[in-house]
């Protein structure tokens, strides 16, 4: 069993690991990465759909957040703190892409949803495919309300977008999204 | 909130999270490599610094050895003296800083070096 120390790396809190991270301990830092990739991975994998590039994203992420972990002021804050990370390596990655999150896309009608080669077939939508027929930014705003729980103030701190685009993203998305599941 | 947001929610909430301890590997390796790199980057800068200030320290040594006498002279008889020095023929004085060029170009490369080593190292 791994020690560093006086903390014994597979029963230490989060807490205890992150004050250790943020003493430069990188084997603290492997714990938190072991414990947190799950949800790291998978917020990632939400907004990008694509898996590789969302674990690409993801390391980006937790590197990052190595080299600022001295900013962080309480371990408490840390999932907050670090999706925030994780949002902003997301934005940047797409910015490089070129994708447009600021434009609200009226020209994919809700409706236009309503009929898939899947549903017409009666085949299970699950989540996942479902959200990857979002916009991006619809995708993110989606996961970031419904998936992370925060508020739309909360996604425009978090993600720089004004209120009335991240509202008419989560009305749209989650149209969409209730309208593939439910012909599924 | 409708049946539909609650029903969301718990999809999110029940979606499978990937779990592997590939990844965490990969970010361990990235993060020891970085850490590494950071190492080398320092003793870089520390370096950079050490020879940076042997330079200017070099330079300023020279640079006094060779104008000292001058001063040293004003200072020993007087204002006069040495107004004569800075104004009158000058040639001594002018031999002085054109003997000093070296020095004073050493300086000013070596500070120049310094700060653009210390900026890379800051980016």
């Amino acid at each position: 069993m791994a020690t560093r120390g006086l903390i014994n790396l597979a029963q230490a809190g989060e807490a205890a690991l992150i004050v250790a991270a943020q003493a430069r301990d990188q084997a603290a830092f492997g714990e938190l990465v072991k414990r947190r990739q799950g949800w790291a991975r998978a917020l990632l994998r939400r907004m990008c759909t694509n898996a590789a590039e969302a674990d690409d994203l993801a390391q980006e992420a937790f590197i990052k957040a190595w080299e600022r972990l001295r900013d962080l002021e309480t371990p408490a804050a840390f999932p907050g703190w670090f999706r925030r990370i994780a949002v902003t390596t997301f934005l940047m990655a797409k910015r490089r892409q070129k994708a447009v999150f600021e434009d609200i896309d009226d020209a994919s009608p809700i409706a236009a949803e309503q009929s898939t080669p899947e549903a017409a077939a009666g085949a299970k939508i699950d989540l996942e495919r479902a959200l990857a027929r979002l916009s991006d930014a619809e995708r993110l705003c989606v996961t970031l309300n419904h998936g992370e729980g925060l508020s739309h103030g909360e996604i425009v701190d978090i993600t720089g977008l004004p209120l009335g685009t991240v509202k008419s993203h989560v009305l749209r998305g989650t149209e969409k999204l209730r309208r593939m599941l439910e012909a599924a | 909130m409708t049946d539909f947001d609650s029903l969301l929610k718990r999809s999110f909430a029940e979606a499978h999270e990937p779990a592997d301890d590939g990844f965490a590997v990969q970010v361990s390796h990235a993060v020891a490599r970085n850490e590494r790199l950071a190492q080398v980057r320092n003793a870089a800068q520390t370096g950079a610094w050490a020879v940076a200030a042997s330079a200017v320290a070099y330079g300023v040594y020279g640079l006094a050895m060779s104008m000292a006498p001058e001063v040293l002279t004003s200072l020993g008889f007087g204002m006069l003296r040495a107004h004569q020095v800075i104004t009158g023929p000058g040639a001594n004085a002018m031999q002085a800083i054109g003997s000093s060029l070296p020095q004073i170009f050493l300086i000013t490369g070596a500070l120049a070096g310094g700060m653009v080593a210390y900026r890379a190292t800051q980016e």
